[in-house]
């Protein structure tokens, strides 16, 4: 029963994988590199620095690119 | 009125459970030693059930439940891995998304549904999601001994950090960078375990232990190639080499190809290029670790540092942090894994949710680690009547004395006391003891005992105050969390014959006057045991010491390869019966082996755990 249910679920997932996911990753990969997979030798760092919104308790947001000024080294 | 917080990790591997009153961990256990599954990764409903009963409460008391990660943060990283990788994640997409949307993601309506399967409550406590790190940052820093402190943690991934520095001021802890995956530092380490032919997760102590026997003589190419080191420590991994993100493999062809050959199989033999490996990418993780540690000290001034993440449970790169210099002290989370972000977990919700105050009182707040359940004397007779078994009770001061004796003629004892460890080491609770001095030690607890490979390498426990003379120590290290060479008067120089060796041939050679501690490079990982902590542990190593002269014993984990660390009085009898330990101390219980009966089982115990 459970393998049956999840044919269909699978189907579904493929179908949204192949129509959206696929072509919406290509696009994303020519127009920036979120995950930085290729390499930037021009770089000097591969730090993410925080911001830290104004929020109760710690509750951190890693929102921003470093500054070049902001760039420990 | 007192206001209890509950950390719990689960889902992935080192379920764990941890309870605080007013701020005060009351008790904190991993799953596995209940349910007798190394890395059980389910609800951890024993532990849970152990710290609520330690407490004398039920759920219903408790005021907060803190969840060491963030569900729906870490699908929205999977999703962007996906989107990243296009195609090549196809298999793995149609794998893992249905369980994702199913239930991995709805993780307080699961939770919600543990609690009234097993502890029967129709409305569960508050749930907060703790970010994976920050779980793990509040471990190291929350239960540190000071007052502000810059922190490092480093594992192979949570929701999207691998890497994250942070700095703790009081009850405050700011985020200060990260680098996120897939680059990942826990990762590569973990890419070049399975290589080698060692399991993701647990294998990684091994390639750690397997490093001083090679050369580093890929740590170019691993550089060259594998990864992109900064002058700040940060890093770039080239995914052309690694399969993880997307793939059900650790490494892609192209790895196999630029170190000669496919992977090592599991169990079979190994060879110089495994050893030359483990020591290549040891030493890179060093060096990534040290400028990361050297970035964070001139970013943040502070002068202290806490470590958290799997990562900073190898102590071999702690050890080099700690002789660089860097910073004035450094304390590493014990339970650096992520059985400890259930605690970090808890602390966050105590200090960051619920903005409670944090006060520091010289020491730290891990209490030895001892934070598990414990058995009185009463207790194990039962187990042990229960078992047939024949004991002698001795007094306090017998206890030692007796057992100090037969440690120096030779004998390998069981030695179960008091509350049980948090985190992965065997700290003097639930230990394996013998003499440092003995020659043969090593082979025989590796071969006959623990029935684990050969060149794995034994710990020591030494007395605090006599540390110095024994190792190049100059801090205390009570968690054995830090590696250091053996003090040079106890060294023993090695012969022309002893340089001829290559490899694993290096353990014959006798290296000091400790050598069942002391790895083929003179180092040891240490734990130093002062009078505080574990009294009576404290107290056997003395009495060893003023028979033999020697403060030094070898302290291994109370298992065998493959199985958690004993619980209770039963598992740790069915240990000693298995193997060829001479004696078992069960609380003020003396047993030895000759007086038992033989241990008949209708099936193979070996095959009850798997090899990890």
């Amino acid at each position: 029963m459970r393998l049956l249910l999840r044919v269909p679920t699978v189907l579904l997932f493929s179908a949204v994988f192949l129509l959206l996911v696929l072509p919406l990753g290509t696009l994303l990969r020519a127009v920036a590199d979120p995950m930085r997979l290729k390499r930037a030798p021009q770089r000097d760092s591969w730090l993410r620095m925080a911001r830290v919104q104004a929020q109760r308790g710690n509750a951190a947001a890693w929102t921003r690119e470093p500054d070049a000024a902001e760039r420990p080294l | 009125m007192n206001s209890y917080v509950l950390g719990l990790s689960s889902g992935y591997h080192d379920s764990a459970a941890a309870l605080l009153r007013n701020g005060e961990v009351v008790a904190a256990a991993q799953e596995e030693r209940f349910s007798r599954v190394k890395q059980d990764s389910r609800f951890p409903a024993q532990a849970l059930a152990y710290c609520l009963r330690e407490a004398g409460i039920t759920l219903a008391d408790v005021e907060r439940v803190c969840y060491y990660e963030n569900p729906v943060r870490k699908l929205g990283r999977i999703a962007s891995t996906y989107l990243n990788f296009g195609l090549h994640g196809w298999r793995s997409f149609v794998d893992e998304m249905p369980a994702w949307l199913g239930h991995k993601v709805f993780v307080r309506r699961q939770l919600a549904a543990d609690f009234a399967t097993h502890f029967g409550v129709r409305e569960a406590p508050p749930i907060d999601y703790i970010a994976h790190h920050e779980s793990h940052a509040a471990s190291a820093f929350y239960a540190s001994p000071y007052e502000s402190a810059a922190v490092l943690c480093v594992d192979g991934v949570g929701e999207a950090a691998t890497t994250s520095a942070w700095v703790g001021q009081g009850r405050q802890l700011t985020p200060v960078w990260d680098i996120r995956f897939p680059h990942s530092l826990g990762l590569l380490y973990s890419a070049v375990t399975w290589f080698c032919g060692f399991k993701v997760d647990s294998g990684e102590y091994k390639l750690m232990g397997l490093a001083p026997y090679g050369e580093p003589r890929y740590a170019g190419q691993i550089l060259e190639q594998l990864i992109d080191v900064k002058a700040d420590g940060s890093f770039w991994l080239n995914m052309a080499y690694f399969d993880y993100a997307v793939g059900d493999c650790m490494v892609s062809p192209r790895f196999a190809q630029l170190f000669g050959g496919p992977r090592r199989e599991p169990e079979s033999p190994i060879t110089q290029r495994e050893l030359d490996l483990a020591a290549s990418v040891q030493k890179v993780l060093e060096m990534v670790l040290l400028r990361l540690a050297a970035t964070l000290r001139r970013q943040t001034g502070q002068k202290r540092l806490c470590m958290a993440g799997g990562v900073a449970l190898n102590c071999v790169a702690n050890g080099k942090l700690a002789a660089a210099g860097l910073f004035d002290d450094i304390w590493v989370q014990p339970a650096a894994g992520d059985s400890g972000g259930a605690l970090g977990a808890a602390l966050a919700g105590w200090h960051g949710r619920m903005e409670r105050p944090r006060s520091v009182h010289g020491g730290d707040r891990m209490k030895a680690t001892l934070l598990g359940s414990s058995y009185s004397d009463a207790e194990i007779e039962i187990a042990l009547r229960a078992h047939g078994a024949v004991a002698t009770r001795l007094g306090d001061a017998q206890l030692c004395d007796e057992v100090a004796g037969l440690l120096a003629q030779g004998e390998v004892v069981g030695w179960f006391q008091g509350r049980m460890e948090f985190g992965p080491r065997a700290l003097g609770a639930r230990s394996i003891l013998a003499d440092a001095r003995n020659t043969a030690m090593q082979t025989v607890m590796n071969l006959k005992i623990k029935n684990r490979e050969s060149f794995r390498p034994f710990a020591p426990a030494v007395l605090a105050d006599q540390a110095k003379d024994w190792f190049d120590l100059g801090y205390a290290s009570p968690y054995m969390l830090f590696v250091v060479g053996v003090n040079a008067g106890q060294r023993i120089a090695e012969t022309d014959e002893d340089r001829q060796r290559f490899g694993i041939e290096r353990l014959k050679c006798p290296r000091s006057t400790i050598p069942a501690v002391t790895h083929v490079d003179h180092s040891a990982r240490v734990q130093t045991v002062g009078p505080d902590g574990n009294p009576r542990f404290h107290a056997l190593l003395s009495a060893f010491h003023r028979r033999t002269g020697c403060p030094v014993l070898v302290n291994t984990s109370f298992n065998v390869r493959g199985e958690p660390i004993v619980e209770s009085p039963g598992n740790a009898y069915l240990c000693f019966m298995r193997t060829q330990m001479d004696s078992l101390v069960l609380g003020n219980f003396l047993l030895r082996k000759a007086d038992q009966p033989a241990l008949v089982e209708s099936t193979d115990w070996r095959d009850e755990f798997a090899l990890d």
